[in-house]
């Protein structure tokens, strides 16, 4: 039988508000495109006339993506109620001239986001009453008009209160029509400039905001790479008004990445990560948390959610590893620790004193090693021995930065105290 | 090693290859293997310095996540300096360790090392008897890194005969060229401390 080149496709579109904008048709030419997709798998067409073709629904969907310009992966045909599957040939379907086949252009919001960098549908609706029946007075002209509530007026027809209209402006997926958080901070490489990582110049790229710079620009890998090792290193800090955060690979540059939702980038696995750490820079930050001092447990909580009985004791139990260790000195032990009486040992900063307390035993000698060269991180308390000969150390357990010599958090002071004198 | 840093290592090996600017200032970078984890550097001691024209070899190992975490690199050839332990070649450097920028390179490392030499820090040691000797002693300390720069460095001029006397006498003894140098520099050069340092 002869092959149609020619079907009628009635089109609705699905979206969440269902039901709006009329069914529309189209005359959908079948055959083209589909010759120039597989003429590979042209062999068995029997047909000397027409071009060789096997043409599938996929082709099908691929014309018609072209001929509506909506996204080829949005489109769904349907055949007497079945969503049809990509592969079957059209001759399979057995089309008549008179067939019209349905398709569907779904807004996939119901369905899972995509989780992919894409280009976003910037979009917009009222801030009162969330109608996007609305008209803007004046049109956003950057960023901030974007991203900050209040800066762009509208008129809402659905609103009832006379007070000044406000637009809410959100991104949707070009791909798969989630809303989703904008990443403002990556961004066309318009000035050719070079990634400050391996030195390519690619597009798009990550913009730190540099205040020294606008060319300090890392590429999309690099920014993976770096982001990545930073969270692993926990060399991410808090930071005014950006969070958590990383600043610019550019040595002494004051730029950063402002918004969290960027660290989407580095993939689920380490969002959680970020996330994580995240909450136990904060639970520090509030003063009542602490970081277990287990080398590599390092779990940060907080002291009175975990442990009655260390109310009595003052012994605390890490949740995560089980460690007992002193609230004060956070020492391992499961017993009221000794801390309070033996302030001289703790301060023991004397060099080769073994041989002074070589008759009292394994554990007093150890004690006393571990006194005379180690010191304890001043924010999470973990023994750190310094491997070198400055006092400038930086703990692996929590990322503090801290002063051997001060045994406090390196502060400017110490730069000048310590460094260059 | 990470795809980026390979990259990374090829960009920077043309850039010191073939930046004038960086023979002049007497800098070299060479691969001892072709993985490029660990490489050869190479600088000259700086002028109005005692280590003024001396050839000092470095080694220098890129982690795996380089750039992100910095080269470590220490010194090859003996030299004294307190900044530089005169024992290891370890090397505190501000940049080699917690300011360290992925933005920076192996060029400005080297560089970096190399104004070390000619501005030391003695207030934040690397190696404490360098140090003391270079607060206490300015004139000792600048003989003594002259000397070691001469005889481990092949730095040029005239040596100090008195130092070089009490080093060969050492030398004599069956002492290593290095651990006569050391053993004699730790104990202000008197040679009767330094043979007891040495035999006892
Ligand atoms: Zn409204
Ligand atoms: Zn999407
Ligand atoms: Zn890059
Ligand atoms: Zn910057
Ligand atoms: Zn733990
Ligand atoms: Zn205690
Ligand atoms: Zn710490
Ligand atoms: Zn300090």
């Amino acid at each position: 039988m002869a092959a149609v080149s020619e079907v009628q496709v009635t089109i609705r579109r699905k979206q969440a508000n269902a039901g709006r904008g009329a069914p529309r048709s189209v005359v959908l030419r079948l055959n083209e495109g589909a010759s120039r997709k597989r003429p590979d798998l042209a062999s068995n067409s029997t047909d000397q006339a027409s071009p060789p073709t096997v043409a599938t629904v996929l082709t099908a969907k691929e014309q018609l993506a072209r001929q509506i310009g909506e996204p080829v992966e949005q489109i769904r045909l349907i055949l007497a109620g079945r969503v049809l599957d990509d592969s079957t040939t059209l001759e399979a379907l057995q089309l008549g001239a008179t067939t019209t086949l349905h398709a569907f252009v779904c807004e996939l919001d119901d369905g899972q986001p995509c989780g992919q960098l894409r280009s976003g549908k910037l979009r917009l609706r009222c801030e009162t009453c969330k109608s996007d029946a609305v008209l803007v007075k004046e049109e956003p002209s950057s960023w901030n008009d974007v991203l900050t509530s209040k800066r762009i007026r509208i008129d809402c027809s659905d609103c009832v209160s006379d007070s000044p209209a406000f637009a809410e402006f959100f991104f949707k997926c070009v791909l798969c029509g989630s809303i989703a958080p904008p990443l403002q901070q990556v961004r066309a490489n318009t000035s050719h400039a070079e990634c400050c990582v391996c030195g390519e110049v690619l597009n798009p790229a990550i913009n730190f905001l540099c205040p020294l710079s606008p060319l300090h620009i890392c590429c999309l890998d690099c920014f993976v790479a770096y982001a990545g090792c930073c969270l692993e290193d926990r060399r991410f800090q808090l930071r005014d008004g950006a969070g958590y955060t990383i600043g610019c690979p550019m040595a002494g540059c004051a730029g950063m990445i402002v918004d969290g939702h960027h660290f989407h980038l580095l993939g689920d696995t380490h969002y959680d990560l970020y996330q994580h750490q995240a909450a136990e820079i904060l639970v520090l930050g509030d003063g009542a948390g602490v970081f277990c001092p287990r080398v590599g447990c390092g779990a940060a909580f907080f002291l009175d959610a975990v442990d009655d009985a260390g109310a009595v004791n003052g012994v605390a139990l890490c949740p995560e590893c089980g460690l007992t260790f002193c609230r004060e000195c956070h020492q391992e032990t499961t017993v009221k620790c000794q801390c309070d009486q033996s302030a001289g040992r703790q301060n023991n900063e004397a060099v080769g004193c073994s041989s002074e307390v070589g008759a009292d035993g394994d554990l007093m000698r150890s004690l006393t090693t571990i006194g005379a060269t180690c010191k304890k991180c001043p924010r999470c308390k973990v023994p750190t021995e310094r491997n070198s000969g400055c006092a400038h150390l930086s703990c692996r357990q929590c990322g503090a930065q801290w002063c051997w010599l001060c045994e406090t958090l390196w502060t400017d002071e110490c730069q000048w105290n310590h460094w260059f004198d | 090693m990470s795809n980026i840093a390979f990259q990374r290592l090829q960009r920077e090996f043309k850039e010191v290859i073939t930046n004038a600017e960086i023979a002049q200032t007497g800098i070299r970078l060479d691969t001892s293997d072709d993985t490029l984890t660990k490489l050869k550097g190479e600088i000259k001691g700086p002028p109005d310095s005692p280590y003024e024209g001396g050839t000092f070899k470095l080694d220098i190992i890129i982690p795996d996540n380089y750039p992100f975490h910095p080269p470590k690199v220490s010194f090859e050839t003996k030299i004294w300096h307190p900044n530089i332990s005169s024992q290891t070649g370890t090397i505190c450097l501000d940049i080699l360790k917690d300011q360290w920028a992925a933005s920076l390179t192996l060029r400005t490392v080297l560089l970096s090392v190399q104004s070390l030499l000619a501005a030391p820090e003695p207030s934040d040691p690397q190696d404490a008897v360098v140090a003391k000797q270079c607060l206490t002693h300015p004139q000792m300390f600048t003989e003594t890194a002259r000397l070691w720069a001469q005889v481990c460095a092949d730095a040029p001029g005239e040596r100090n005969s008195q130092l070089y006397k009490k080093l060969t006498q050492l030398m004599d003894m069956g002492v290593g060229k290095e651990s006569a140098l050391s053993a004699l520099s730790c104990n202000s050069w008197d040679v009767s401390k330094a043979t007891e340092h040495l035999f006892s």
